[in-house]
Parts: C-alpha cells; sequence; structure tokens
C-alpha cells in the first residue's frame, strides 16, 4: 500500500492546483505591471506566498490522519476566539476590521475560519453517534455553521459569511440529511422570492402542497410547513414596504449591480468591457488595454479574472474554468470514495467553498452575481486567502493519503 | 448499519452535485461565451472609445513669401493657459510664476487657483516665447493650449493680394482662398491612450501620423519694391485727396508682378474692422477708362502698320475739333504737331485725326492682341476682363473716343501688360505673380514661368514708343515724372468719368494716371499709378506722375544700396565664371578637397554654412562661395534667369551642376538660355546665357 510515491501523493490534484496558482502568478503579474514602469511589489510577495502555501500543503498533506481529526475542534476554538479579537484589535481595511496584525504580518481569521468550519463540521457529522435527520444534531451542526458566519458578517464582511451560509445545505445533504427536510429548509427561500408575484405565489404553493401531500409525513408538521409558508409569502412583501427607499435601493443594487452605473455598477461595466474586448484569442499577455491604463477596478484582487478574459480571451478562461471543474469533479469523486466519513464530509466542505467562491467570482465579472468582493481561489492577488486555499488543498491531499483509512 | 447507507448515499446524491456544479459551470461558460464572442464587438468598441483618443495634429499652413523669400503670410503660435484647480499641486508657487510671467497681481491668481470648477482661464492668446517658464513647468493641473493664428507682419501691405483667413485658419479671400488646399497641407493623427487616472500618452500601437506642413507660396513680388509702392501710393492719394488709388510693377521682360497695391488697402490681421470696399484687389478688378495712356498703344499700332511715321505732322485745330456732332478739344491749343508731338503733349485732336487712316477692324485686332478686352491670365481669382466692343457696334466716334482711351474698359494689369510689350520690342508676357509652390522639404512643387503670349510690334516700333515716352516725361505732360539722375518714360492719363446716373461724361471726376518705365535704356520696371478721383491736380501729370517719380526713384535707390544686386559683372568675376565652367563637379565633395582644387587654380573662395560636404557652389563678388550641409539637395532643374542680370543670374545658379557660356553684352540682362527654364538635367551640363 505504501510502495510508491503515487499512493501517497495525489499528482492530479498536484498538477491542477499547480496549473492553477501558475496561471494566477501570470495574471496578478499583468494586473500589477505599471507600463513604462515595471512591476510593483505585488508580484514578489504573491511568489513568496505560493511558494509558503505549497510548503503548508505538502506539511499537512503528511500530517498524521488521526493528527487531523483531533485538531478540529481546538482549530476551531482558535478561529473563533480570532475573530472574536477582530473588532477588538483589529486593523482596519475598505471600512471594515478584517486583520489581525502580528508583527508585520497581517492575518485575515476569516480565511482560517472557512477552514477549521470545514473540519469541525466533518469532524462533528463523522461521529458515529451523530444522525443529521435528529433535530438536536441538525441544530447543533447550524450552530457550528452559523456562530463564525455571524462573526463575520458583523465585521462587517458580507461576501465571506455568505461562504459560510452555502457551506450549510451540501454539508446537510453530503451527510445524508433526508429529502424532506431539505426541502422543508429550502422552500421558504423559494416562497420568499414568489411572494412578490401573487400567481407566481399561487402556483408555488400549490407545488408546495403536492409534495407535501405526497411526502408522508404527520399531519402536524404538515400544517406547520404549510402555515409557515403562508406566513413567509405574506410577510415578505410586507417587509418589503416597511424598508426604506435607499435600504431597498441597495438590496436591488446587491442583485442587480447594472442597475447602479456610478457604483457597483462601474465595476461590473468596467469588467464586461475587459472581459468582452478580449475576444477569442485575447489581446495577449500585458496587451489589455482595459487592464494596462488601469481601467478596472481591484483588478489584481476580485477581477483579476477579467484580465485574464481580456488579455487570454475566450480560450484562456475557458481553459480556467475547465481546469476548476476537473478539480471540483475529481474531488467529489474522492468524496465519493475515500473511506472515512471524515475525509468524505471535509472534501465536500472544500469542494463547495471553492465552488462558491468561483461561481460568484466569476459570476461577479460577468454581472451575473452581486459584487461580494470574493476573490478567484489560486489566482487572485491575497496572501491570507492563498495560504487558506492552498491548506485546503493540503487536507485534500492528506485525505487522498489516507483513503482506505475509515 | 451507518457505513452501508453512508455508501448508498453517497451514490444518489453525488450524481445531484455533480449534476449541479455542471450547471453552474455550464452557465458561466454561456454567460463567457455571450460576452467574449457575441457581444465581442460592442465591448471591443466600447474599450477603444475608453482608453483612446485620436488627435487631430494640425499641419501647419504654408507661408506666402516674397520673391526673397520675406514671409508675408505666416502662422504664429498663441497659447491659451488654463487651469484645473482641483489638480494643481503647488497653488502659491504656480500664483507666483503666472504673476511673474503673465505680469498680473498673485492674488489675482490666487483667487483664480482657488475657484471650485475643473476649468479657468489664467490667460489667453499668449504668444509662446512670453511663457517660456510656464511651458516648461511640469504640472499637471496646467492646462497648455497651442493655437494657431495667421499673422500678416506687413500688415496693410499686399493685403488684397494676400487676402486673409477665418479663425479656422480657412482661406476667405485673395491668395488665401485661392491656394487654400495648397498651403493648408494634411493634419495629421495621433491615437492617445487614457488610463483610468486620465494621464495620457502616446500609443505605440498607433504610429503618429505626422502631419504634412502646407506648401508655401513664393511670390513674385518683392517685399521692398512692395513696400515701396504702397507707401508712395497712398501718400500720392493722400495729397492729392483721391477716392481710391492702385499701382502695379511688372518686369517687362518677363511679366513678374514686382509689387501691386490697391489704395485704401486693409489689416488682415484685424480684416473684420474694414469695409469690403478696401479689400477688393483693385489692380485687377477694377475696369476704368484709360484715357491718354491708351494714345501710345494707338500709336504703336499705327506705326507698325506703317500707316504713319513718327514725323509725319497732323494739324490740332488750335484745341477744338468737330466730328459728327461732337467737339473734342485738347487742354491747350496746338497747330501743326508731328506724331511724336502729339504724344509729348498728349493732343486728343491730333491723335484722333491720326488714327482716322486706321481701319476699324485693324485697330479692333491690335487691342485685342495688347491684351485688352479679356483677362490677362495672371492667375488670381477675381480678375475681370474689362470692355472692348466689337467693331460691328462701333458707333461713328468710336474709333476717335477709343484712340484716346475713351469707350474702352481696362485694368490696370492690362494696362500695364500692354505697356510691357510696348517698351520690350514687342512681346506680351503673360503677367504673373506666383512663382513657385514650395513644399516643406523643399522641393518645388508646381511653378509658374514667364510666358510669352505673342509679339505684337516690332522691334523698331517699341524704341520709337520708347522714346516717345522719354520726350513725354523730359519736354511734355509727364513732366513731374522725371527721377533725378536716371532717364525714364511714361505717358500720363487723365480721363474724365463717366457718371452712371446721367451717361454723360462728368467735369468733376477723373481717373488720372502714369504708366511708365525704368530705366529708359534697359527698362527693368514698367510701373503704373492710377488716381481715382483725386480733388487736388485731376491730371495725371499732376497727381500721379509724382508718385511714380518717388517710387521709380526710391526703387533704384534700393538697388544701389545692396550691391549684390549690381548689375554688370566685372572683369574677375567673368573669369571666374570661365575658370568654374572647366572645373568637375565638386558637388558632394568635402570641402577641404574642393578648396584644394580651386586653391591649384588660383581662385577665391569662402565657405557658407556648416556641413561635411559640398551641396551648392555660387559665385558672389569676386569669390566661389561654397555653400556647406549635410543634406545633399540636388538642383536637378535649370533655374530660369530669363529677365535677370547676370549677378542675379549666377547668385541662382548652381555652378556645380551647369557650365556657364556667356554671349552677347554682359552688361545685360539674360534674354535667352539654353536648356530651357524648368528642363529636367541628369548631369553637369552646359548653360549658355545669351545677354542683352
Amino acid at each position: 500500500m505504501k510502495k510508491n510515491i503515487f499512493s501517497q501523493i495525489d499528482f492530479v490534484i498536484i498538477g491542477l492546483v499547480a496549473l492553477l496558482v501558475s496561471i494566477g502568478l501570470i495574471a496578478v503579474y499583468s494586473a500589477t505591471h505599471i507600463p513604462g514602469l515595471g512591476q510593483s511589489h505585488y508580484f514578489p510577495k504573491q511568489i513568496t506566498f505560493a511558494i509558503l502555501g505549497s510548503i503548508f500543503m505538502f506539511v499537512i498533506a503528511f500530517t498524521p490522519f488521526k493528527f487531523v481529526q483531533r485538531l478540529s475542534y481546538p482549530l476551531y476554538g482558535l478561529s473563533i476566539f480570532l475573530l472574536i479579537l477582530v473588532p477588538l484589535i483589529g486593523v482596519k481595511g475598505f471600512g471594515a476590521e478584517r486583520w489581525i496584525a502580528i508583527g508585520s504580518i497581517k492575518l485575515q481569521p476569516s480565511e482560517l475560519a472557512k477552514l477549521t468550519t470545514i473540519l469541525a463540521v466533518a469532524r462533528y457529522l463523522s461521529n458515529p453517534d451523530v444522525d443529521i435527520n435528529r433535530l438536536k444534531h441538525l441544530l447543533i451542526t447550524f450552530a457550528i455553521i452559523l456562530v463564525p458566519f455571524v462573526l463575520i458578517a458583523r465585521q462587517p464582511d458580507l461576501g465571506t459569511s455568505l461562504v459560510f451560509l452555502a457551506m450549510l445545505i451540501p454539508f446537510l445533504f453530503w451527510a445524508g440529511l433526508n429529502w424532506f427536510i431539505l426541502f422543508a429548509l429550502i422552500a421558504p427561500l423559494v416562497t420568499a422570492l414568489v411572494a412578490f408575484n401573487f400567481y407566481a405565489f399561487l402556483i408555488w404553493m400549490i407545488i408546495v402542497s403536492t409534495i407535501l401531500f405526497f411526502s408522508r409525513q404527520k399531519p402536524l408538521i404538515l400544517l406547520f410547513i404549510f402555515l409557515a409558508h403562508i406566513l413567509v409569502g405574506l410577510s415578505t412583501p410586507a417587509l418589503w414596504g416597511q424598508l426604506r427607499p435607499y435600504q431597498k435601493q441597495r438590496i436591488l443594487t446587491f442583485a442587480n449591480p447594472e442597475a447602479d452605473p456610478q457604483g457597483a455598477g462601474y465595476q461590473i461595466i468596467q469588467s464586461k468591457v475587459a472581459i468582452g474586448s478580449g475576444g477569442i484569442w485575447g489581446k495577449g499577455f500585458l496587451n489589455g488595454t482595459q487592464t494596462q491604463l488601469k481601467f478596472l477596478p481591484a483588478q489584481h484582487t476580485d477581477f483579476i479574472f477579467s484580465v485574464i478574459g481580456e488579455e487570454f480571451g475566450f480560450v484562456g478562461i475557458s481553459l480556467i474554468l475547465f481546469l476548476f471543474i476537473v478539480l471540483f469533479l475529481y474531488m467529489y469523486y474522492l468524496a465519493r470514495n475515500v473511506k472515512s466519513v471524515f475525509a468524505s464530509i471535509g472534501l465536500v466542505g472544500v469542494t463547495t467553498v471553492l465552488s462558491f467562491h468561483v461561481v460568484v467570482n466569476i459570476g461577479m465579472t460577468v454581472g451575473l452575481a452581486p459584487v461580494t468582493g470574493l476573490p478567484l481561489p489560486f489566482i487572485s492577488y491575497g496572501g491570507s486567502f492563498l495560504l487558506a486555499v492552498l491548506t485546503m488543498m493540503g487536507f485534500v491531499l492528506n485525505f487522498y493519503r489516507n483513503r482506505f483509512k475509515a | 448499519m451507518f457505513k452501508r447507507s453512508q455508501a448508498k448515499v453517497r451514490k444518489g446524491r453525488l450524481a445531484v452535485l455533480t449534476v449541479l456544479i455542471t450547471i453552474l459551470w455550464l452557465a458561466l461558460e454561456i454567460n463567457l461565451f455571450r460576452v467574449q464572442i457575441l457581444n465581442h464587438d460592442l465591448f471591443a468598441s466600447m474599450a477603444n472609445r475608453q482608453s483612446s483618443r485620436s488627435t487631430i495634429l494640425h499641419a501647419d499652413r504654408g507661408a506666402i513669401c516674397d520673391r526673397n523669400g520675406n514671409k508675408l503670410a505666416d502662422n504664429t503660435i498663441y497659447y491659451d493657459i488654463a487651469a484645473d484647480p482641483q489638480m494643481v499641486r503647488n497653488k502659491t508657487k504656480l500664483a507666483q510664476l503666472c504673476s511673474k510671467v503673465l505680469r498680473k497681481p498673485e492674488s489675482w491668481f490666487n483667487r483664480k487657483l482657488n475657484l471650485s470648477g475643473r476649468y479657468t482661464y489664467l490667460a489667453r492668446r499668449v504668444a509662446g516665447r512670453d511663457i517660456q517658464p510656464l511651458l516648461q513647468l511640469k504640472e499637471r493641473g496646467l492646462i497648455r493650449t497651442k493655437r494657431f493664428q495667421r499673422e500678416y507682419p506687413y500688415r496693410t501691405y499686399a493685403a488684397a493680394l494676400l487676402g486673409f483667413t477665418d479663425p479656422d485658419n480657412h482661406g476667405l479671400s485673395g491668395l488665401e482662398k485661392q491656394y487654400d488646399k495648397q498651403l493648408s497641407g494634411i493634419d495629421g493623427k495621433a491615437i492617445l491612450q487614457i488610463d483610468a487616472a486620465r494621464g495620457q500618452f502616446f500609443n505605440a500601437d498607433h504610429p503618429v501620423q505626422k502631419p504634412q506642413p502646407g506648401n508655401d507660396i513664393y511670390l513674385t513680388i518683392d517685399k521692398n519694391i512692395q513696400t515701396v509702392v504702397e507707401q508712395e501710393l497712398a501718400r500720392g492719394a493722400e495729397i492729392s485727396k483721391a477716392k481710391a488709388g492702385m499701382a502695379v510693377v511688372l518686369n517687362p521682360y518677363s511679366g513678374a508682378v514686382l509689387a501691386m497695391a490697391s489704395y485704401p488697402s486693409f489689416n488682415p490681421n484685424r480684416q473684420q474692422e474694414y469695409k469690403a470696399n478696401s479689400k477688393r484687389n483693385r489692380v485687377i478688378a477694377d475696369v476704368f477708362e484709360p484715357g491718354s495712356t491708351m494714345k501710345p498703344i494707338t500709336t504703336a499700332i499705327l506705326l507698325q502698320k506703317q500707316l504713319k511715321k513718327s514725323d509725319d505732322i497732323v494739324y490740332c485745330e488750335q484745341g477744338k475739333y468737330k466730328l459728327f456732332n461732337k467737339y473734342f478739344r485738347d487742354t491747350k491749343k496746338h497747330g501743326w504737331l508731328s506724331l511724336k508731338k502729339v504724344i509729348t503733349v498728349s493732343s486728343n485732336i491730333g491723335m484722333i485725326k491720326m488714327s482716322d487712316v486706321l481701319p476699324s477692324n485693324t485697330f479692333f485686332r491690335y487691342l485685342l492682341n495688347f491684351g485688352f478686352g479679356s483677362q490677362t491670365g495672371i492667375g488670381l481669382l477675381g480678375e475681370t476682363g474689362g470692355i472692348l466692343e466689337n467693331p460691328q457696334k462701333w458707333s461713328g466716334l468710336s474709333k476717335a473716343s477709343l484712340s484716346i482711351g475713351y469707350g474702352v474698359g481696362v485694368t490696370a494689369i492690362q494696362l500695364v501688360s500692354a505697356y510691357a510689350a510696348l517698351i520690350n520690342g514687342g512681346y506680351l508676357y503673360q503677367p504673373y505673380v506666383v512663382d513657385h509652390l514650395q513644399a516643406a522639404d523643399g522641393s518645388i512643387v508646381e511653378a509658374n514661368k514667364p510666358r510669352m503670349v505673342r509679339q505684337v510690334i516690332s522691334h523698331e516700333v517699341s524704341d520709337a514708343l520708347r522714346s516717345f515716352m522719354l520726350s513725354v516725361v523730359e519736354e511734355g505732360t509727364g513732366k513731374k515724372a522725371a527721377v533725378r539722375g536716371l532717364k525714364v518714360g511714361g505717358k500720363t492719363g487723365t480721363a474724365r468719368k463717366l457718371d452712371p446716373k446721367t451717361h454723360k461724361y462728368s467735369d468733376r471726376k477723373y481717373t488720372a494716371s502714369f504708366i511708365g518705365f525704368a530705366p529708359y535704356e534697359h527698362p527693368q520696371y514698367v510701373l503704373a499709378v492710377i488716381m481715382d478721383e483725386p480733388q487736388k491736380g485731376h491730371y495725371g501729370g499732376q497727381s500721379a506722375a509724382p508718385v511714380f517719380s518717388r517710387i521709380i526713384q526710391r526703387i533704384i535707390n534700393l538697388e544701389n544700396r545692396n550691391p549684390m544686386q549690381q548689375k554688370h559683372l566685372n572683369p574677375d568675376q567673368e573669369i571666374l565664371v570661365e575658370k568654374m565652367s572647366k572645373l568637375p563637379q565638386v558637388k558632394g565633395f568635402r570641402p577641404d578637397i574642393v578648396a584644394g582644387l580651386l586653391e591649384a587654380r588660383d581662385m577665391e573662395y569662402k565657405f557658407s554654412g556648416k556641413g561635411g560636404y559640398v551641396t551648392q557652389v555660387t559665385i558672389d563678388k569676386d569669390a566661389v562661395v561654397l555653400q556647406l550641409g549635410d543634406l545633399t539637395v540636388h538642383q536637378d532643374k535649370v533655374p530660369r534667369l530669363l529677365g535677370l542680370t547676370l549677378r542675379e543670374a549666377l547668385r541662382k545658379v548652381d555652378l556645380s551642376r551647369f557650365r556657364i557660356q556667356l554671349k552677347g553684352n554682359t552688361a545685360g540682362i539674360v534674354r535667352n538660355q539654353e536648356p530651357p527654364p524648368g528642363k529636367t538635367i541628369k548631369q553637369r551640363t552646359a548653360l549658355t546665357l545669351v545677354c542683352r
């Protein structure tokens, strides 16, 4: 079993990660390149973090499996402690307190929290005594995820906090939550959205009733769920009416940034112009006018994908999307095949977090998703985030190495 | 149990997750496809609009120069200085500098620089040389806009000929309008890149299309002669209280217009302040009855047709002569006069009776031959052809009237061209005022050559007329045209103006004129001076002749003051020319080699200019002048030397390209040259100059 290195190290993961990080370095180089002046300090800094991250990744990959499992809760506790510390000793940036300075190094505890929350949930749900379909255990799972969510949302860093909400459903789903509870959790969200249109609401309620009717659950529970839907359906428009115009505007802009061409819409429009003008083959490395002339907002962090879109075209970004989908499908495949429940749930957690980042970030660059400030994994500039992502991949490698352990 | 169910759960749920993630992936791909490929053109054009801006680089408008290259119409650069108060970094420093340079109190600039807007003028239309420190200052908030402006340094001089431009530098009248396209050049274009901070820089991918400057126009006008003519015309017109006036100087051997003036004139720098009346080029546009200045023409025709001889006599009826119920009068009573004397004293009756033998058709044909009744082809917009009726429409009185210059409408340029033919041996030249157009690189774009239209009269008749006109000045009506120390000839003219209301000739309004030439022996200039309605001294001999005299006097003085324009070659120069013709081609050689060659032949030489190669070899005074330069410019066309003195001619010839052979009287003027001007030569060629 430990005969050769191929059984120890997952070269699919290593290859994909190496490719994505390299592309990221190229993109950061271009995005921070100043025509006529050359490089700024961003690129060497990013290389440093890439090397540091790779070391983390390999160290974690070869950490004993049992040790990783045992470490889950203490790490979670540490990250919660740091999150509580942020508003007390945090460093301000972009109007929110996100960083903790240790000497000259600035760390984002929220990045650490993503990882430790995954591990904590995986640890909890892999406990043979825990049945996700029991209310108590379900609520504890909720709590593990919602504590960091609330702390981060209060910083305020809405984008990052949403990552935690996004983890919730896939975790429960993968851990075997039954379809009915899943439905009961998701359906009210749909109800809130369709409540603004009477006919849509009516049709949706018929669908809900039908599903409930055939669910063979206790009538009391069915009635409760049905009434809850009616309540949500009635209260949402009423709550909306209570909002002040600027609050409504803020929510609408969040949902549809292009409606606000001066603010968030400006970024989206600039991003679309950059990507769109790239065409099939792109304008070439360092030749993107929008990038090099700094029309793109936050082009080395949030909008790094637009840089690639402009300079390497549809072909270039399709390659990146392809690498991502291969990585995600491969990690799902691993999640199915590893023996350990802890590893399996951990893999789903990592995949969910990464894919949420990818979809929201890329969706943002083409105007499909709101501008949330979520970076693109492996590629965006940002030390804490790159370290966190590579550390997650270290766990993935660890799970692969120990795929036959229970 | 848990494990088994776990495995089962995983298998089914993996499919769900796979499908979900694939759907999201597809959604992204489809949107990217939409943005990058379907809407590529839209976004590409948006990107272009945003990041680059094309800027017109204005081409310099060509200058209008006189024949010596003095700029009569030029461009000056003005700057508009403005500031963006939000961008200025050091306001006090800028205000201090502005105050020093623009001579306004510092507080004024401080107030301007603290305005809330984004654009405020600090100074408008200031010359670049006055604000060098501001132009060199590195300050992003300071906006310096370059503007070109046409400038006419000699103001009113030749204004009607030059014309003027609108504020956008488009020609509105005169040569500016006529040659607008040639002068304008082609504007260039630069694609500027703008970055998000609105800094601008040139885009290396789009090389700047350099503006192509307009061509310069070189006129035949001589600035000095023009100046004299303008000054004396205005002075004469003021003395005689004339309503208007015009004067034109022609080279009789080429038709080149040396000066052309209208009075009143206007200042093209501020043309909007003047009435349209003062902007007309009267010399080519105004038609008048010439009166007595026509008599030499009539006489030339009589002599040419051998109908009369110089010493034929006629009885002048004591000043009153009746023809078809109309009385013709002379200003003085005369008895028997020779033809020459008729001209000298300007007897109308004598002229009318002499021309009685002249057939109407012959008269008409000769008038046409002299250029009357049609445009001269001087090549200027707005030229009129004058009025000359067909003999079939003539009445019994027409011939008599015509012989003394009534019943015919002429322009000053027609009259002066006809006079040039009268005195140059009978050759009518087409007058011209644009010598050539020269591109910015020095190449000749378009060149005018003297064009001899026809020989109208013989040399003998021409000689006779010159002597007639000499006696007009020496003993006749034109005594006031005399120039001290110089023999000149000419003819006075005093024509009653036809009252447009009554259709009768006025007793008070006259057109007074004097047309003459100088020097008598080998005429260099034909000059017409015409006064419209002089109030004081309405005779041509009184109001126009003195102007002629003063102009010629001053022009001759100008020449003498300039030793370069001495007419005659001295023996040393003749030897030099001969020696040069034996010298190999030296152009393109190093100066020291050429110097050695010349020293070996005992020739005086001097260098002019700087550079590593000899570019041109000319003769000045007693020495060979070696023009040095780094750029090799070929004189590959035979220059036009006709009508020049030998001195002038030799200055124009690149002796490294031509071997000069002289024929005839070297004190004379180049009358003929072989090969003809404009011919392209490939190697060093013999150039024969025939002088008379």
